[in-house]
């Protein structure tokens, strides 16, 4: 027993001390919406491959989240929000000084993919509909949608919502747990999900379309200013935005 | 000079003992009540009287189940102490010491419309239990109910069975010595295990977050309404949080007392 405790004690320190330790690098931290998990660490790699001595942390959640952590005073250089009014909060916080438009984003319903609702008017067979948190960009727009649609069907959705979840990814992940029956995501979610087929995407009509408009600024307070802006500019050149377009950003 | 020096030390542990531990809860109340309009304003915010129901209701609901499950079983695991009954007891402590998201999880697996028993119900054209207020008091009762269980099972193995014995002797039949010998000397126990899973009900948040959802009204109780509350406007979470912090002390306070009175005669 004790012999197998000092050789796992040993294996541990062994391992631990395998591990080189690599010139520091400086950090950057970026604080970013939920729904841009993968597009953003396409281009952490891109961006430490073209600054090998930066290490970009990212770190995702629902904006509204984000927005709080920053106002509770966490670190971070940048922030990009999926909407205009967690940035609007913190500019007129004064913790950012300006913010620009980052990408766009499409809203959509999605159903799993032996669904009988087929399109927008079968929503009405829907029983559990699961949206964002009306303090989550994601939950706003669909708001705006439902808001727009025709009676009954809006009555129909609105009586039939039985969870708000706190980021778009949670609202997907209750349809890929089958536990919802439709609910309001953005088009790229559906398409970073690896069991995609098991989802079905419901395009909404033009009239009810929300153009979810994502923001990117620095904070005023970031440790490393010059990497901030250095980050937000790869993000916004022209390799930035085909990351962006190629996990289907965009119009 | 050594003895100074000693009493220092300990003046300054138990100093720092009583601020990391008392600190954070009495500067919650104190931000509360130093501004004692804004949190009557906030207390009028439509999010909180639903959440503070919706929180009472289930969680009375659970103590119910609680204390009519947990007290046949923690009787069940004190009397016939075998292999069996020692695996089970540390069985059902285990969410004492997973994360509450892991039981959350286990709840989906479980009752979820694709979960074992959840399909199964489903193919009988049951309704799903996930993502409804059933799924908040199954939540609540998976996480605070081991707490009773622990506590009833020491309450009742601490009885002495030269007692019962004698009960019996003196002629009370097996259910007469449970209710007259057995129950009242188990009661202060009972009550101390009851009273904390209810506070630990009240205060529920991982499970109930990924087995029920969140829905004002339906699901989404004061916990959840806090972390809601708090990307909205920090004075709600705030008076949230002092509702669900005065209800507990009240659940704490009320077995103290009811405990001291009890043993005092």
């Amino acid at each position: 027993m004790r012999r197998a405790m000092l050789s796992l004690c040993l294996a541990l320190t062994l391992l631990i001390s395998c591990e080189r330790s690599p010139a520091p690098k400086t950090p950057v931290h970026v604080f970013a919406a939920a729904s841009l998990t993968e597009a953003f660490t396409d281009l952490e790699r891109s961006f430490e491959r073209a600054h090998p001595d930066q290490d970009v942390i990212l770190s995702f959640a629902g904006s509204q989240t984000l927005r709080l952590q920053l106002e509770q005073g966490a670190q971070a250089d940048v922030f990009a929000s999926a909407n205009t009014a967690h940035m609007d909060a913190l500019i007129s916080a004064d913790l950012i000084q300006a913010a620009k438009p980052l990408t766009t984003n499409t809203l959509v319903i999605v159903t799993p993919a032996n669904s009988p609702i087929l399109k927008l008017e079968q929503l009405t067979q829907a029983q559990r509909i699961v949206i964002g948190a009306r303090s989550v960009p994601a939950g706003g727009y669909a708001r705006a949608a439902i808001a727009d649609m025709p009676q009954p069907l809006r009555a129909h959705i609105e009586a039939h919502i039985i969870s708000e979840e706190p980021n778009v990814r949670r609202v997907l992940a209750k349809v890929l747990l089958d536990e919802a029956d439709a609910a309001f995501v953005y088009k790229t979610d559906v398409l970073a999900q690896q069991d995609r087929a098991r989802l079905r995407v419901i395009a909404l009509p033009n009239p009810l379309q929300q153009r979810a408009t994502y923001t990117i600024g620095a904070l005023k307070r970031a440790p490393s200013p010059k990497l901030a802006q250095a980050w937000i500019e790869h993000t916004l050149s022209p390799t930035g935005q085909r990351a962006l377009k190629e996990r289907g950003f965009g119009p | 000079m050594d003895h100074k020096l000693q009493r220092a030390a300990w003046t300054l542990t138990l100093g720092l003992g009583l601020l990391l531990l008392l600190g954070p809860p009495l500067a919650l109340g104190w931000r509360a009540v130093s501004e004692p309009l804004k949190l009557l304003t906030a207390l009028t915010h439509p999010m909180i009287w639903p959440a503070l129901r919706l929180s009472l209701l289930t969680t009375t609901c659970t103590i119910i189940l609680t204390l009519l499950l947990g007290t046949p079983l923690a009787w069940w695991l004190s009397a016939k102490p075998t292999r069996l009954t020692r695996t089970i007891s540390a069985l059902v402590e285990l969410p004492l010491v997973v994360p509450p998201a892991v039981m959350g999880l286990a709840l989906l697996d479980l009752w979820g419309r694709q979960g074992i028993l959840g399909a199964l119900m489903a193919s009988w054209g049951l309704p799903s239990v996930a993502m409804t207020p059933l799924a908040v008091i199954l939540a609540q009762l998976l996480v605070s109910a081991p707490l009773y269980i622990q506590s009833a099972t020491t309450a009742f193995g601490g009885v002495d069975p030269e007692l019962i014995a004698q009960a019996r002797t003196l002629g009370a039949s097996p259910r007469q010595a449970w209710w007259h010998v057995i129950a009242p000397m188990a009661l202060p126990g009972l009550i101390q295990g009851a009273a904390l899973a209810w506070a630990r009900a009240l205060g529920e948040l991982g499970a109930t977050m990924l087995f029920a959802g969140s829905l004002m009204g339906k699901t989404q109780t004061m916990p959840l309404a806090i972390l809601d509350a708090m990307e909205i406007n920090v004075e709600v979470a705030r008076a949230c949080a002092m509702c669900l912090g005065t209800s507990a002390l009240l659940i704490l306070f009320t077995m103290r007392l009811t405990l001291s009175r009890w043993r005092r005669p």
